[in-house]
């Protein structure tokens, strides 16, 4: 089995682009199927932007971050912890997805997405950190073990 | 009628203006800076289109919820059912279909 991948990097405005592309590269070598594949870059494009768009503007010293993705023996499990201000994704409120186009406000998708492309979340707020972990299960109950050699 | 916009790689997307309606041809990931850069001048050229639009999605892998904010703000300016997205891969199906846009959209 591929080792975890593990990152720790400060929160800028373009810390996106080279942490997916080193993301995408350890998708690869642990040969994730792309539906969970695609479902893990989903989850860290929108925490991290949100994390952009949301604490960093109200935080006045710099964040830092930690990513690991763990292979486990039936999928994956994402871990994003944050020292920045205290934020519960199940907190907000689950966006309109019935209905006219414009009885539907512009935002909220990204988190209920994530949320719903995985398995299970849960959230922790832990020595004044942020803690989201996710977990990715292979499509069949069968699948070999993520990383495994065909 | 034939115009390019085109921006930094590895994001780009093509003007058709065609019979059938404007066509759009959207390349590569279309993450969230990449469409916060787009959103704007692409929102205008569909807001002096008449209906339908269409994204042609063959060439992409990847969207972001800002790209599913930017198909919900081309149907609100268009009306329901006149926004098509040509080609999407199975993953970005998926996504829209969870955000319950494919009620609203086209999925071809």
């Amino acid at each position: 089995m591929i080792a975890p991948f593990r990152q720790t990097f400060p929160l800028t405005p373009d810390c996106l682009g080279p942490l997916q592309a080193s993301v995408r590269d350890w998708l690869e070598q642990a040969a994730i199927a792309p539906p969970q594949a695609f479902a893990v870059e989903f989850a860290i494009e929108e925490l991290v932007s949100n994390l952009q768009r949301h604490a960093a503007p109200n935080c006045d010293r710099p964040i830092h971050l930690e990513l690991t993705l763990a292979p486990q023996p039936d999928g994956l499990l994402l871990r994003l912890v944050d020292d920045g201000p205290a934020f519960n994704p199940d907190a907000v409120p689950s966006p309109q997805v019935a209905g006219l186009p414009e009885e539907r406000p512009i935002g909220g998708l990204g988190l209920f997405l994530t949320h719903r492309l995985a398995a299970a979340h849960v959230y922790l707020r832990q020595d004044c950190r942020n803690c989201n972990e996710l977990c990715f299960l292979s499509d069949r109950a069968d699948a070999p073990a993520v990383g495994s050699q065909p | 009628m034939i115009s390019e916009r085109s921006f930094s790689l590895p994001m780009d997307y093509v003007v058709h203006g065609t019979e059938a309606g404007l066509l759009i041809v959207l390349r590569g990931r279309l993450d969230t800076d990449c469409c916060s850069r787009m959103a704007d001048p692409l929102l205008l050229e569909i807001r002096d289109a008449d209906p339908p639009v269409i994204f042609d999605l063959a060439d992409v892998s990847f969207v972001a919820s800002a790209f599913l904010r930017i198909c919900l703000q081309t149907t609100q300016l268009l009306g329901s059912g006149n926004l098509h997205l040509r080609h999407p891969d199975p993953n970005i199906r998926k996504v829209f279909k969870i955000a319950g846009l494919d009620g609203l959209i086209h999925l071809e």
